[in-house]
């Protein structure tokens, strides 16, 4: 039956033009139900389990290629130099405990979290449990987030 | 469905000699079919893309410059000039892990209980991504803590020893253009300690 044919024809191209048109809510509706400050609450969570379990893959995810990342030794690293040290596991993380997190967003695709750690690390041999103010900001590009500045500062060496 | 075919670019009766063009006519039917689809799709797409700086290098010697005044302003107490380079939700976070509103900062600052005497910034690198501009680099200050405040961490006091203070820090400091033009959202600074 050429009507059939015709009818076969329409049918699949619809269906296989509409996929990606279909695609287009799901996305809007992971934003709607997500607020973007939930969504970096729980991406900086993942960062920080990604920390204790050493895993270089995520946090080369997590992390922006041109990462700045100071730390209180007079250094600021770059996303290749952390790497490194969670590789060499000179950073060493055995409890993460984060308090008072406050996240502001800016234009929608910048977001500052600023928090209190009291978490437990080994950093070239000495053990420090903080207690640190740290500040990280989150930009979103090519749609997804990604953390470009990481600074803390430890309140028990005052 | 006989007449011209042409006009029957759709009809899909098999013969065995007509084949070949049946195969063309099909796929010329599915091409046709699909573009208001191929449409509906760019303009599902087509989302508004942030605004691209075509020069990096310009929005890096704008950030350099507002950088300077940030620092003298600090240095002459010029409230007025801080207050316009902060943002409204600006956020300090200072070398004994105090966190400070905009409000709380000018406030420190108008009460002089901690004033700028020197300030110079060193290895300054600056690292742009649109509409946000990272800043990070080394403090050597020389501050006068006047006395005591109230917005350490957990409410206490972090001006633990009042006179002239004088040291190295490193720190981050954030930029967002906000109704056009950039504006600090953040300032982070870790004094720097020998291990």
């Amino acid at each position: 039956m050429p009507m059939m044919k015709v009818v076969k024809t329409v049918a699949l191209s619809s269906m296989l033009i509409a996929l990606p048109v279909l695609r287009a809510p799901t996305v809007k509706a992971d934003d709607d139900t997500l607020s973007i400050k939930e969504q970096i609450i729980r991406l900086q969570n993942e960062e920080d389990r990604a920390l204790l379990r050493g895993d270089v893959e995520a946090l080369d995810r997590f992390w922006a290629d041109d990462l700045l990342y100071p730390n209180d030794n007079g250094e600021v690293l770059t996303k290749t130099q952390r790497l490194a040290e969670v590789r060499a596991q000179t950073h060493n993380f055995s409890i993460f405990r984060h308090d008072d997190i406050r996240v502001r967003v800016y234009n929608g695709t910048t977001a500052v979290v600023t928090g209190y750690s009291t978490t437990l690390k080994k950093y070239k041999g000495h053990v420090s449990r903080g207690p640190r103010r740290f500040s990280a900001v989150w930009i979103k590009r090519d749609g997804r987030w990604q953390m470009v500045a990481h600074q803390r500062t430890d309140a028990s060496r005052q | 469905m006989t007449g011209n075919p042409h006009w029957n670019l759709c009809e899909m009766r098999e013969n065995f000699h007509d084949r070949p063009r049946i195969m063309t006519r099909r796929f010329l039917c599915v091409i046709l079919l699909s573009l208001p689809a191929v449409a509906l799709v760019a303009a599902a797409d087509a989302r508004p893309t942030p605004q691209k700086d075509p020069d990096t290098e310009s929005v890096k010697k704008e950030i350099t410059r507002i950088e300077q005044q940030y620092k003298g302003a600090l240095v002459a107490n010029d409230l007025r000039t801080l207050t316009t380079l902060m943002a409204d939700d600006f956020l300090y976070v200072g070398t004994n892990a105090e966190i400070l509103s905009k409000a709380q900062r000018i406030a420190q600052l108008r009460s002089k209980a901690l004033a700028y005497e020197a300030l110079q910034q060193d290895d300054l690198r600056v690292v742009v991504y649109g509409d946000t501009v990272i800043v990070s680099g080394r403090n050597t200050s020389t501050l006068q803590i006047g006395g005591k405040g109230s917005w350490g961490p957990g409410g206490a006091s972090h001006f633990i020893n009042p006179g002239r203070l004088s040291g190295n820090a490193l720190f981050t400091h954030a930029y967002v253009r906000l109704q056009g033009r950039w504006q600090m959202i953040l300032e982070h600074v870790t004094y720097i300690t020998e291990d």
